[in-house]
């Protein structure tokens, strides 16, 4: 277990290493200019690349770039003149890691339940509309969605605020249009996963103890399913984060995927730099912990990994 | 030893005709066969397809869509690029089928143009991902050790950080366009398909048929053309169907963040997001292409599934 | 009615429908069991003898099995007519059941104590305390060592004789009347085979339980059957008892698996017998006889008329042609060359 462990973590520095470098690169490599604009005279221009430390030999730069970001430093912002990146994150990771939650538990909850509602009734009508759901959840992109329901429940009905994270009510939309494509894999894989288990030996074996069917699906059928879940929660979690790019910049949140969004458009290397890799490390430690979780979980990986 | 016993239970022997008790020779007797090994593997496949309705009623749909791409914006009198300045915001008429845009463009013919894109985009994209997903994968199946492991590791960096973000990296550095965004899909997108088939290699490479091919002397690269290809062309086929879907999706979100396709050309993603920016005064702006869009990615699911499970061994019983 | 017979199977015709068509997997199929008897059920895979005594505790998969006709009578009970609930009662404590493979049959994230203890408080008013000690008890008579540290094991951590224990545990823990063993040891290594078979013997001997032990496999049921129950291509072949069935097969489908059991007193380096040819696909049921085909005595009315049962002596019966009356000449050559042969 203890080498196993090590050896993740090594995998995960080794990632956020090589993720870290490949963003440095890529981004210098990028051919506009942050400065660029009609009153900017090229003496201010000059200033400030020497401000920002983008006159240095590129080995340099790269040498500095890595130790502040040792220390947790991101560095400043390019178009917002004078924040820091970090500043940013701080301001903005709040409402994102909300609204994350927020999706994350909604499909969590929806996905398992409509799962096992379809796999419990297999064949019959419940099980063909959560297939149907599913497919159209799994096929309908996030900002289709979330602009037919800012159309529907903000503009057409007038009874949900069409943008902004304020009040509950706020969150309502966003949550449940990042939520579904989230909760429709989910539901399709716990469909699934109850299927397969329903025709394993100890199913039958449960059966010829004399367990009521209900008691085998509780006990025997829903544990067992729930195991292959904790797999894809590491991707559910990317899925859910990726979506709130584009769920942000729709509902005019102030989270990080606005601002990831907003700075690509800006030409905010820094920035696109700086949320760069607090995904990466972001995804790269909730996939640890989800692995880890999954090895203290499961008693037939807690053995292997003895 | 033997003696002839007294029937108890037969009390009612029916008398049949003597000859019938006459042995049965060897050569009228027929070795029972089963059936199921005769069928072969892709006709088989094919028979489970083509009952697989949903999976045709998508096949149907990407055929209609992909002829009006081809001649969708030649049934109009109009440019996707015309400007009409005097015509804009029109509501879906005889005139303009789907309506005009706040350039007084037909969005009839932006649909088309901009499915013309969107499916090229993705279907390209799609296919070049698998071929570096074929080349890199087997690659690294078939060298093994050192090879195999720096590879895998370079995948599993890959893996870790959302593709999105991989891509939207690779845009910014180069540039907008329709051949920024396949080059992006393509060099970031096949790690997927390489796991699939270094996977599947890796399995064929212990499988009793390679081994007897190898030691008979057959070429590595026969190995792959003979043995391994054939083998893998299922999870190929069903993994590229599902990225085109990727694609589509892919091309749409950058579109709407504005690094992929840049006016006046279109696309469905463009299409979309210029319809969210006038949903509160012209909602079919956004309708239309949101349908389309969502046909599409619906279509292309029902196929992959279908092909996934007719190409499935566990099912096939 | 035979109060005599514990379990009665009448009739039982089940059909599995396939994409291809009908399978009908089991014809027809009579059989009994006696109190604390053991009977041995033995065929081919394929030959119904799975399904049919599947169906004795409402294990058949329904859709796509269907049961078609018959009777299974329990204590003069027809246990086809109960619903969930009544099945559920007699399920693991009147009759219980163990499967081939104790790796798959154990749930591989529940701990074996739990799962023992899962059928007891299924059964009795047991308290938590109390059922711990008894399941630690059961362990012990069942040979498990050390059962205060397995009881806390998972299935992955035993090797597969203790599963399969562990398997039997469960199966006996509250002493059903008849104990249902599906190829107990197909999965296990031969001398452990040994082992489950000697207690297998034992428990039977303590708790008076009947026993259907189904295998496919000739050579392991002498030691341990009563009576002999053979089954081909989802019909009952011959049925009689263990002596008369080994010393005198009358079916020649019996005769040639007998030949095909590995002998230790032969020392003769004798080739290892077997049958030729496959059993029949059950999509196409055969008209005549399903061992026709691959048969040595077949005659021509076996590929046109299916046989009826020929009964002997102590409830022995042969489901063959060569008994019929009008045989005389083909049944004098199986005479000749099989009473040779033993």
């Amino acid at each position: 277990m203890a080498k196993y462990i090590l050896n993740r973590l090594l995998v995960a520095i080794l990632t956020m290493f090589v993720l870290t470098t490949a963003t440095f690169f890529l981004l210098r490599l990028v051919p506009g200019d942050p400065f660029a604009g009609p009153k900017v005279i090229p003496e201010i221009k000059e200033r400030l690349r020497i401000h920002y430390g983008l006159d240095k030999p590129l080995a340099e730069q790269y040498l500095i770039y890595m130790g502040n970001i040792l220390r947790g430093d991101f560095g400043y912002s390019l178009a917002k003149r004078g924040h820091r990146v970090n500043e940013v994150i701080k301001d903005a990771f709040p409402q994102s890691l909300d609204l994350g939650i927020r999706a994350m538990i909604t499909s969590i909850i929806f996905g398992i339940f409509f799962g096992i509602i379809a796999a419990l009734n297999r064949g019959k009508p419940l099980d063909y509309l959560t297939v149907v759901l599913v497919l159209i959840g799994i096929s309908v992109p996030s900002f289709v969605v979330a602009a037919l329901l800012q159309y529907f429940f903000g503009v057409y009905l007038k009874i949900l605020p069409v943008a902004r994270y304020d009040t509950f009510w706020h969150t309502l939309m966003p949550s449940f249009a990042l939520s579904l494509g989230t909760m429709a894999v989910l539901a399709r894989y716990m469909r699934a996963s109850m299927l397969e288990v329903m025709t394993a030996d100890y199913i039958k074996t449960a059966r010829a103890k004399g367990l009521r069917n209900t008691q085998i699906v509780i006990h025997h059928q829903i544990r067992n399913a729930l195991f292959p879940i904790l797999t894809i929660l590491g991707p559910a979690i990317a899925m859910v984060l990726t979506g709130s790019f584009i769920i942000e910049s729709i509902f005019a949140i102030p989270g990080l995927g606005r601002h990831y969004v907003l700075a690509m458009q800006n030409l905010d290397y820094t920035l696109v730099m700086g949320l760069t890799l607090f995904f990466g490390f972001f995804l790269i430690v909730m996939n640890l912990l989800v692995d880890f979780m999954y090895g203290i979980i499961d008693p037939r990986v807690r053995y292997t990994r003895k | 030893m033997y003696v002839i016993p007294e029937n108890k239970g037969g009390g009612n022997i029916i008398k049949h005709k003597q000859q019938l008790f006459t042995p049965l020779d060897h050569s009228e007797k027929i070795e029972s066969v089963l059936e199921t090994e005769t069928i072969a593997f892709w006709s088989d496949v094919w028979r489970r397809f083509r009952n697989n309705k949903p999976a045709l009623i998508g096949i149907i749909i990407i055929f209609i869509f992909v002829i009006f791409a081809i001649i969708g914006p030649l049934m109009v009198p109009y440019q996707y690029d015309k400007v009409d300045l005097f015509s804009t915001y029109k509501n879906p008429s005889g005139v303009h089928w789907f309506g005009t845009d706040a350039l007084g463009r037909d969005i009839w013919c932006r649909v088309w143009t901009g499915a013309r894109v969107s499916l090229f985009i993705a279907i390209v994209s799609a296919l070049s991902q698998m071929v570096i997903g074929i080349i890199v994968g087997s690659i690294s199946g078939l060298s093994g050790g050192k090879i195999d492991m720096i590879i895998m590791r370079f995948v599993d960096i890959l893996i870790a950080i959302p593709f999105l973000i991989w891509v939207s990296l690779f845009m910014l550095v180069m540039g907008p366009g329709i051949l920024s965004i396949i080059l992006a899909f393509s060099l970031t997108q096949w790690k997927g398909m390489a796991r699939l088939v270094r996977g599947e290699t890796l399995r064929l490479k212990e499988t009793e048929f390679a081994i007897a091919a190898k030691s008979m002397g057959a070429s590595t690269w026969r190995l792959i053309r003979k043995h391994i290809f054939p083998n893998v062309l299922p999870v190929v086929i069903v993994s590229t169907t599902f990225q085109v879907t990727n694609a589509i999706f892919g091309e749409a979100f950058l579109s709407y963040i504005g690094l992929g396709i840049q006016p006046p050309m279109t696309s469905w993603g463009k299409l979309v997001a210029s319809g969210i920016a006038e949903m509160r005064s012209f909602p079919f702006m956004l309708f239309i292409p949101a349908i389309f869009i969502s046909l599409t990615m619906l279509s292309l699911q029902l196929i992959g599934d279908g092909l996934r499970d007719a190409t499935d061994p566990k099912l096939r019983q | 009615m035979d109060n005599e017979k514990l379990l009665d199977v009448k009739n039982l015709t089940i059909s599995f429908h396939t994409y291809i068509g009908e399978v009908a997997a089991v014809r027809n199929v009579d059989f009994y069991l006696k109190k604390s008897e053991v009977l041995a059920i033995v065929g081919e895979s394929g030959s119904g003898k799975s399904v049919s005594t599947q169906a004795i505790l409402g294990l058949t998969p329904i859709p796509p099995g269907e049961i078609k006709s018959g009777k299974i009578l329990f204590k003069n009970e027809d246990l086809l007519k109960f619903d969930e609930k009544k099945m559920s009662k007699i399920c693991g404590s009147q009759i219980s059941m163990i499967f081939q493979d104790p790796m798959t049959s154990l749930n591989p994230t529940m701990k074996v104590g739990n799962q023992i203890r899962e059928v007891l408080h299924q059964h009795t008013d047991i308290i938590r305390r109390v059922s711990r000690e008894r399941t630690i008890e059961l362990m012990t008579l069942v040979g498990i060592p050390e059962p205060e540290v397995r009881i806390n094991q998972y299935p992955h951590e035993l090797s597969g004789g203790m599963r399969q224990r562990v398997m039997i545990t469960m199966a006996m823990a509250n002493r059903p009347d008849i104990l249902i063993a599906d190829e107990p040891t197909t999965a296990l290594d031969v001398t452990i085979q040994s082992q489950i078979f000697r207690l297998l013997k034992e428990l039977r001997t303590e708790f008076e339980t009947a026993i259907i032990l189904i295998t496919h496999d000739f050579g392991v049921v002498a030691g341990i059957a009563d009576r002999i129950v053979v089954m081909y291509a989802g019909k009952v072949m011959e049925e009689g008892e263990t002596e008369q069935i080994y010393y005198k097969p009358r079916h020649p489908y019996t005769a040639a698996l007998l030949k095909a059991v590995p002998s230790l007193v032969d020392n003769e380096k004798k080739k290892l017998r077997t049958i030729k040819g496959t059993p029949p696909f059950l999509l196409n049921i055969p008209s005549g006889c399903p061992f026709t085909d691959r048969c040595d005595y077949a005659m021509r009315i076996c590929q046109e008329k299916e046989p009826q049962y020929f009964q002997f002596e102590d409830n022995r019966r042969v489901f063959c042609w060569l008994y019929h009356n009008q045989a005389a000449e083909q049944f004098q050559r199986f005479k000749d060359r099989e009473g040779k042969l033993q």
